[in-house]
């Protein structure tokens, strides 16, 4: 099935991915400052245009960064609602862990007390 | 720099009867999670929790290890969380008591860094960076 990029929701595994890379991730740092063209993106990196477009791809298949076009230049831009979806995912189980931690004390209090009341 | 969850409690109760909490199908539902877990290796069962943002509740799972009393595990995917990541529970005997280790690791194997920059200085300096971003994006959704 094709993915489609309005569903930011489905892309998490490869935001994954493409943070993975320490380029990528200098390109996302760039981004945050604002919407750039690939050609003021690339200006920091000492790596081709090719290499940087290939980044930009991957960054653009995980939904994190989007392409707006105006006139006749393509602005990049980030879209932090991946990211923030992953982040709101593994935090949940930094708080239902230890919750649950709790509830199995309970629980074994309760069990003992069952037993010693069998017993 | 590896991200995983890891947490140690120590509970005044024999590993057998921890054990018997972490692997009894009606015990399980009375603390942790509706399910229809079995502890026999290779056994897929699903675990049924609350959903979250972004996560539906339901979690599908396969049990990789059962060393009754000792040591438990089972892979673990579900919402967003495209890879499976996995579960180890390490029950050792301390003071008349259990000692109980709960890991959950391997949030995406590729994604160690991916972890480290969304919980250090990268997210936060990603969400300093961004509140125009944010207000515009996040504004337009919710």
């Amino acid at each position: 099935m094709p993915s489609t990029r309005k569903t930011t929701n489905n892309a998490a595994g490869d935001v994954f991915t493409a943070v993975a890379h320490p380029v990528r991730r200098q390109i996302l740092d760039r981004l945050a400052l604002g919407e750039m063209t690939v050609s003021m993106l690339a200006e920091p990196f000492e790596i081709t245009r090719p290499a940087i477009s290939q980044h930009l791809s991957i960054l653009l298949e995980s939904g994190l960064v989007a392409i707006e076009k105006r006139g006749r230049e393509h602005y990049y831009q980030i879209r932090p609602d991946n990211l923030n979806e992953i982040y709101r995912w593994i935090s949940h189980f930094e708080r239902l862990w230890p919750e649950k931690l709790d509830d199995l004390g309970d629980y074994l209090d309760k069990l003992k007390a069952e037993e010693d009341a069998e017993g | 720099m590896k991200r995983d969850l890891k947490f140690e409690r120590f509970y005044p109760h024999p590993p057998e009867r921890v054990w018997k909490a972490l692997t009894n199908p009606k015990a399980l539902a009375e603390w942790y999670m509706e399910n229809d877990f079995q502890p026999v290796v290779g056994h897929k069962f699903t675990f049924h929790t609350d959903p979250g943002p972004g996560f539906d509740g339901k979690l599908t799972c396969e049990v990789t290890l059962v060393d009754e009393p000792r040591q438990l595990a089972y892979t673990f995917i579900g919402g967003y969380m495209k890879r499976q990541t996995l579960v180890t529970w390490t029950l050792v005997p301390h003071n008349g008591g259990t000692l109980l280790t709960l890991e959950h690791t391997g949030f995406t194997g590729l994604t160690d860094v991916a972890i480290s920059f969304i919980f250090g200085y990268g997210w936060q300096k990603f969400l300093r960076g961004l509140p125009h971003v944010l207000d515009r994006w996040v504004g337009s959704k919710f």
